[in-house]
């Protein structure tokens, strides 16, 4: 599904913030992107979002040269992607209902095919009652579950979360990384870049993606 | 939910949000550009009326000037020029005008209330014609001066000549400011169109991310430009048709002598039906011109983004 062969990143005319980094994210598959502050793992998820271009190396993503995609296929990778930003990447002017039903509406659905379902998506994750109110009233956790909400609710191939669970409480953490888990279950590949390791151990991660150094080392932990 | 739900239906999402569009001052702008492009519109159909009137008055009546000169006899000459000219088949009607019609007829330029007796002002007889034949005006002319060798016959012809160049130095204009008005827009709404662009560079952002594409956010500029440039042009092209309906109030509210010495000089103040259409017209294009102009730069600019 998305493949890094020997992916190189720097800003400018800096070091390399990472390095040499070759993996592959399966179908179906669930991991954690770990690593401690700084280390390169918002960088590495947009990457994988192709909203950077490596310095060198090659991704592959929905077995397509991520170099050789024109605007119109890159559309479409991203509509196979749903993202969750770690500064939660609400539209200010846009409601919690119109933010969530974002990704339906680009795509030239009809309000009317996709309303019960975002108003269900939006109670299920705890915002059922506050569909009409703007980003700037919501509380940082509330925005954090508009926004996973927003990343799923195309139903995507891929998922890519920063730090999903950094404003919410722990039982909403867990619930909502049992909403990540059934999304996965689902068929969805899931990566979720955390550096909460508590939350890793607690969750049984079977594999993780851990990013020391500028390298991207994988851990795979039978453990589930 | 159904509260919800009738909430959501009643929202019109506008993506682009009018604030980072520069709205209001792009909607000033465009409305005074589309202000003088109707005024120069109008203005035109206008001028054009009062030239086609004036030359149509002018090109069917022959002036023939009996000049008050020692020793003939000025009311011979005019009998014999009203002859020669009734035995013309071209000519329509014929008649001589009295010395106070002259006057009159001299106080657009003279001012009225003079004592003109002792100006040695000519005789006029006025020749309506029946149609602009040259061979038979030729022909009038002709049996006129045979029949009084003195006078001064005017057929207008320089005139008519010097009334078709104003006319199309008065058409040359109007296309010049429009197109002036027209690149004006164009730079108006190109900054406007990447300053907005620039100002939502994380709504367009985010809009990628989810998977939009640069032809749908395209489209969301065009109708956040196209509603302010309507705003605009409403206002404009609205103010523009109040002055010539205003103008024409206030100029059939002047006194009978101010209004017959403009109608001399300008022609009727009266914009003809066609005259607000032109003006309609100029608004339409204008709007249709800023919505493509932001497409278009959004697009370019969009490019960059990606």
């Amino acid at each position: 599904m998305l493949r890094f062969e020997n992916v190189g990143l720097r800003y400018g005319l800096g070091a390399e913030i990472i390095r040499d980094a070759t993996f592959n994210i399966a179908p179906q598959s669930f991991q954690f992107l770990t690593g401690p502050s700084g280390a390169g793992k918002t960088s590495l998820l947009r990457l994988m979002l192709l909203s950077l271009k490596p310095s060198r190396g090659q991704i592959t993503i929905f077995d397509q040269d991520a170099a050789n995609l024109d605007n119109t296929k890159l559309t479409n990778v991203r509509r196979r992607i749903g993202v969750v930003f770690q500064d939660f990447r609400l539209l200010d002017h846009l409601t919690t209902y119109e933010n969530v039903a974002l990704p339906l509406l680009v795509q030239g659905r009809a309000a009317s095919a996709y309303r019960d379902e975002v108003i269900e998506l939006l109670k299920w994750v705890g915002l059922g009652e506050r569909i009409d109110a703007l980003p700037a009233v919501l509380s940082g956790g509330e925005k954090q579950r508009a926004a996973i909400a927003r990343a799923l609710v195309g139903r995507p191939e891929l998922l890519l979360a920063d730090e999903p669970t950094g404003n919410v409480d722990p039982e909403m953490a867990w619930r909502l990384l049992r909403l990540f888990v059934e999304l996965h279950k689902s068929g969805t590949a899931v990566v979720i870049a955390t550096h909460d390791l508590t939350l890793i151990d607690e969750f049984r991660a079977v594999r993780k993606l851990i990013i020391t150094d500028g390298h991207v080392l994988v851990r795979s932990e039978d453990r589930e | 939910m159904t509260l919800h739900v009738m909430r959501v239906r009643s929202r019109s999402t506008s993506l682009i949000p009018h604030d980072s569009v520069a709205g209001r001052s792009l909607t000033v702008v465009i409305a005074i550009l589309t202000f003088l492009a109707c005024l120069a519109a109008g203005g035109a159909v206008l001028l054009g009326e009062a030239s086609a009137a004036w030359r149509s008055d002018v090109s069917k009546e022959v002036t023939v000037q009996i000049k008050p000169t020692s020793g003939e006899d000025a009311d011979a000459d005019v009998e014999k020029v009203l002859n020669a000219a009734r035995a013309s088949p071209l000519v329509l009607a014929v008649r001589a005008l009295g010395r106070d019609e002259t006057e009159r007829s001299l106080a657009p330029w003279l001012g009225s209330g003079l004592d003109l007796s002792e100006l040695p002002i000519p005789r006029l007889v006025v020749v309506t014609l029946a149609g602009h034949d040259s061979d038979q005006i030729a022909e009038l002319r002709a049996r006129v001066l045979e029949s009084a060798p003195n006078v001064v016959f005017d057929d207008h012809a320089i005139w008519l000549t010097h009334l078709s160049t104003v006319g199309r130095s008065l058409t040359l204009f109007v296309f010049l400011l429009f197109a002036l008005v027209v690149a004006a827009i164009a730079i108006a709404v190109g900054v406007a169109t990447r300053a907005a662009i620039a100002d939502a560079r994380e709504i367009v952002e985010v809009l990628h991310f989810v998977g939009a594409s640069d032809e749908f956010i395209t489209s969301h500029f065009q109708q956040s430009f196209f509603r302010i440039s309507a705003e605009g042009a409403s206002i404009g092209g609205g103010a523009a048709m109040l002055l010539f309906v205003l103008g024409q109030f206030l100029f059939s509210r002047g006194g009978p002598e101010d209004a017959e010495a403009m109608t001399v000089l300008l022609g009727a103040f009266h914009l003809p039906l066609h005259g607000y259409i032109a003006i309609v017209a100029v608004c339409v294009l204008l709007v249709a011109m800023t919505a493509v102009f932001s497409r278009l730069i959004a697009a370019a600019n969009l490019r960059r983004i990606y």
